[in-house]
C-alpha cells in the first residue's frame, strides 16, 4: 500500500529534485568562477561578502525557524549560541605562534594549539585548513549545544513569553560572561580573538594549481545544514514538533513528550546557530563578544518574520534579501549622491529609514511573511502549472460542448 | 462481570483546587471490555476526574492504578494539607488522634497497647497508600501505558492534514530516534507508520478526506478523527470526552454502533462523558453519577434512571401521561 503512495508522487517529485539539484549545481559553479576567475571590481567586492553573509544568516535564520515556526518555542538566544559558536571556533582555530600575540594580556593564553596546524602537519596545509576548520566548526556547535541542553533544563519549563525574557537574559550574561577578565586565558576578555583561520584560507592544490573556496565554503557548510534542518523537519520528529506547536496539550495527549522533544529541538537548534557563529567568525576575521548583543536577535527574527515563520525557503530568501539591502543595494542612500547629483538628505543614516519603511511596507502587506508557512519548491510548481493546463483543457473542452450545444 | 481483568481503577481521588473541591473521593473500576459511562450536570467534575486519569492534572489525594498497577499516587502536601477537605482529612488538618473504639472499656495498661498498635498500623497504611508517585504520571506517560483520549472540545493539529494528524499519534511508538530518523535509515519504521496510518484511516472512512486540513473538515467527522487519532496509539482503554456534543440525532444514533464497533474490533475499554442519556443508556454497562465533584450514584443504567436522587440532581423528572 505504502508502495502505491510514493510511486503516485514520484513523477513531479523527481523531475522536481532534478531540477533543484541542476540549480544547486548552476550556484556552485558559479561560486566557484567568482572566487577564481572572475576579474575583482567593484561588483563582485560586494558580491562576495554579501553571499557570504548572506548564506551564514540563511543558516542561521533557518535554525531559529526550527525553534520558533516549527516548534512554537519563542526563544530569542540565538545571538547568545552563535557568540558561543565564534568563540568555540576562533579559540580552537588561532595558530601556535600566534597565541602569544593575540593573548598578550593573558601571557599566550591557556590552549596552545590549532586544530587547523595540527592537521596541517598530516595532511598538508591547504587540505588541513579545511578539515581543520570544519572540525572547529562543529566543536563551536556541539559546545553550544551543551550549553542549550543545560539552559533548557530550567528554562525549557516555561512558556511563550517568559521563554523569550529567559532566553533573551541568558544570551546577554553570557556576552557579560565572555568579556569577563577571569576567563581571559580562554576568551582573551574584552579583547579581540584574532588571527585564526578564515575564508581566504580556505582553498584546495589540485595538480600545482591552488582553487580559492573563500564563498564556496560557507555556502557548503549551510547547505548541507538546511539539508539536515529540512530532512528533520519533514521527518517523524518533524512532525511531532510541529504538532507540539499546534496543540501542546494535545501532543501529550497523543504520547508526545513535551519536555524531550523541546529540549531536541532547542538543543539541535543551538547546534546550528553555534555552527552560523563559527562561520560568522570566519567571515569578520576576529571575533569580539560586544557585537553579539540583542539587536542581533532581533535582526534574526526579523529575517525569519519577513521570510515566513514556519517556512525555511522563505527563511533563506529573507536573509539573503534583508543582507543584500542592509550592506549593499540601499548603500547610495548614505552617499550623499543619486546619479552624480548632489542629494543632501542621502547622508549618514537614511538608509537605515527606508531600510525600516520597506519593513513596515513588508509587514503591513505580507503580514505572513513572504512566503507565510508555504514551502518554494520545484515539485510544487510543477504540480500547480500541471493543474491549471488541466483546469485550462477543462475548459476549453468545457467551451467546445457549450459550442456543439 | 467480577472475572474480567479490571482495567482502570480509581481509589478515593480528589482533585482540589485551593479551596475548590472538583473531584471528591471518587471511587470507580472499569473492567476488561465495559462501557462505562460518567455522567453528571455541568461543573459536577466529569472532565476533572479525566484530567485526573489522563495525568494532565496531579490530585490532591487518592490513587490510579491501570491494569492491576498503580500509575498515579498522591497525598496532601505542603499547603493542601491545611486546605485539604476530602476523605480522612482529619489525617493532614493536624486533628488525627486515636479513639477507643464505642462501647471497648480499654483503660490503662490496654488503652496505651491500643493506641500504639493503632498508630503503627495507620503509618503502615500511609507508607503503602501514600509513598509518592509511582512513575512520573505525565499524560505522554500515561498514554504509552495504553490510555488514549479524546477532547471535550476538539483538539486536532489545526494546521495539519487529517493523514498527519493520524500519522503523528503513531510516532509515540515508533522505534527511531531522532537520528535514524532524520536521515532516513529507519525507513522501515517510517513505511511502517504510514501503511498503520492508511489502513486505519480507511477503516475509519476517512482516506478520502487525507489531505484535507483537519479542521476543514465537518464536525462529526473531526470528532471521529479524533477518535481514530487516539486509536492510533494503540490504546487498551479509551477516554472519550463528549463525543456526541454537536452531533444531530442521526449522528448520534451511528455513534453508539461505531463506539461497540470499535470496542469489539480494537478489543478496547472504554469510559465516557456524554449528555446524551439516550445515547448513555443504550451503549453503556455501567454508569456513574457525579454532582459536585462526588459519586451520587453508580449501576447499570435501569438503576440509574430510577435513582431519586440522580433524577433530582441531574435526569430531572420523566412526565408521565
Amino acid at each position: 500500500m505504502g508502495k502505491k503512495l510514493k510511486t503516485k508522487a514520484a513523477p513531479e517529485q523527481r523531475t522536481g529534485t532534478i531540477i533543484a539539484a541542476a540549480c544547486l549545481a548552476v550556484l556552485y559553479i558559479f561560486l566557484f568562477l567568482l572566487d577564481n576567475a572572475l576579474p575583482t571590481n567593484s561588483f563582485t567586492v560586494m558580491l562576495i561578502p554579501v553571499l557570504q553573509k548572506g548564506a551564514i544568516f540563511a543558516l542561521v535564520c533557518v535554525s531559529m525557524n526550527l525553534l520558533n515556526g516549527f516548534t512554537g518555542l519563542f526563544s530569542l538566544g540565538q545571538a547568545g549560541f552563535m557568540l558561543i559558536g565564534a568563540y568555540s571556533y576562533a579559540i580552537f582555530s588561532i595558530p601556535a605562534e600566534q597565541h602569544k600575540a593575540v593573548y598578550q594580556y593573558f601571557d599566550g593564553g591557556a590552549i596552545q594549539f590549532s586544530i587547523p596546524q595540527i592537521l596541517g602537519n598530516v595532511l598538508g596545509p591547504n587540505f588541513g585548513n579545511i578539515i581543520g576548520a570544519v572540525i572547529c566548526i562543529i566543536i563551536g556547535g556541539i559546545v553550544a549545544a551543551v550549553f542549550a541542553a543545560l539552559i533548557g533544563i530550567p528554562v525549557l519549563r516555561l512558556k511563550s513569553d517568559y521563554l523569550a525574557i529567559a532566553t533573551l537574559g541568558f544570551a546577554e550574561i553570557l556576552r557579560a560572561f565572555f568579556q569577563w577578565d577571569g576567563l581571559g586565558k580562554i576568551t582573551n576578555g574584552s579583547n579581540l580573538l584574532r588571527k585564526y583561520t578564515n575564508f581566504h584560507d580556505m582553498k584546495i592544490q589540485v595538480g600545482g594549481m591552488i582553487y580559492q573556496l573563500d564563498t564556496i565554503f560557507p555556502f557548503l557548510i549551510a547547505t548541507i545544514s538546511i539539508a539536515i534542518i529540512v530532512l528533520l523537519v519533514n521527518s517523524s520528529y518533524g512532525r511531532a514538533f510541529k504538532s507540539i506547536r499546534d496543540d501542546e496539550i494535545a501532543a501529550e495527549a497523543m504520547g508526545i513528550n513535551l519536555f524531550r522533544h523541546k529540549m531536541m529541538s532547542f538543543v539541535i537548534s543551538s547546534f546550528f546557530a553555534g555552527v552560523g557563529g563559527a562561520l560568522l567568525a570566519m567571515f569578520q576575521t576576529t571575533v569580539q563578544a560586544a557585537p553579539f548583543r540583542t539587536s542581533m536577535t532581533y535582526e534574526i527574527l526579523l529575517m525569519v518574520v519577513i521570510g515566513g515563520i514556519g517556512s525555511i525557503t522563505g527563511s533563506v530568501i529573507a536573509a539573503f534579501l534583508y543582507i543584500a539591502s542592509s550592506e549593499w543595494w540601499l548603500r547610495f542612500l548614505d552617499s550623499g549622491q543619486f546619479m552624480d547629483m548632489s542629494v543632501p538628505f542621502f547622508r549618514d543614516g537614511f538608509r537605515k529609514v527606508v531600510f525600516s519603511v520597506i519593513i513596515m511596507v513588508i509587514v503591513l502587506f505580507f503580514s505572513r511573511g513572504i512566503m507565510g508557512d508555504k514551502e518554494l519548491s520545484f515539485t510544487g510548481m510543477i504540480r500547480k502549472f500541471k493543474k491549471k493546463k488541466a483546469a485550462k483543457a477543462a475548459k476549453a473542452e468545457a467551451g467546445k460542448e457549450g459550442d456543439a450545444e | 462481570m467480577s472475572e474480567r481483568q479490571n482495567v482502570l481503577h480509581v481509589e478515593n481521588a480528589t482533585m482540589q483546587f485551593g479551596g475548590v473541591v472538583a473531584v471528591n473521593n471518587l471511587t470507580l473500576d472499569v473492567n476488561q471490555g465495559e462501557i462505562v459511562a460518567l455522567i453528571g450536570p455541568n461543573g459536577a467534575g466529569k472532565t476533572t476526574a479525566f484530567n485526573v486519569i489522563t495525568g494532565v492534572y496531579q490530585p490532591t489525594n487518592g490513587m490510579v492504578s491501570f491494569m492491576g498497577k498503580p500509575m498515579i499516587r498522591n497525598h496532601p502536601q505542603g499547603k493542601m494539607q491545611k486546605l485539604y477537605k476530602g476523605q480522612n482529612a482529619v489525617m493532614y488538618t493536624g486533628d488525627y488522634k486515636f479513639q477507643a473504639p464505642e462501647g471497648s472499656e480499654l483503660s490503662g495498661e490496654a488503652l496505651k497497647k491500643a493506641e500504639k498498635e493503632w498508630k503503627q498500623g495507620e503509618k503502615a497504611r500511609d507508607k503503602h497508600a501514600f509513598s509518592s508517585h509511582v512513575m512520573d504520571p505525565t499524560p505522554d506517560h500515561i498514554t504509552k501505558l495504553g490510555i488514549a483520549r479524546t477532547f471535550q472540545n476538539i483538539r486536532l493539529w489545526k494546521s495539519m492534514t487529517v493523514f498527519d494528524n493520524v500519522l503523528i499519534a503513531k510516532h509515540m511508538r515508533a522505534k527511531h530516534n531522532v537520528f535514524s530518523a532524520t536521515f532516513r535509515t529507519s525507513r522501515k519504521e517510517e513505511q511502517r507508520m504510514r501503511e498503520e496510518t492508511e489502513a486505519l484511516l480507511r477503516e475509519q472512512g476517512l482516506w478520502q478526506f487525507k489531505d484535507d486540513i483537519a479542521t476543514s473538515l465537518p464536525y462529526g467527522l473531526q470528532r471521529r478523527l479524533e477518535i481514530a487519532r487516539a486509536l492510533a496509539t494503540d490504546p487498551k482503554l479509551l477516554l472519550l470526552d463528549e463525543p456526541a456534543a454537536g452531533m444531530n440525532p442521526q449522528e448520534t444514533l451511528e455513534l453508539a454502533d461505531f463506539i461497540h464497533e470499535i470496542r469489539d474490533k480494537y478489543n478496547l475499554t472504554i469510559l465516557l462523558i456524554e449528555h446524551h442519556m439516550d445515547l448513555v443508556m443504550n451503549i453503556s454497562d455501567r454508569i456513574y453519577v457525579l454532582d459536585f465533584g462526588s459519586l451520587i450514584a453508580q449501576g447499570v443504567p435501569e438503576e440509574i434512571q430510577n435513582n431519586q436522587r440522580v433524577i433530582d440532581a441531574y435526569l430531572g423528572v420523566v412526565e408521565d401521561e
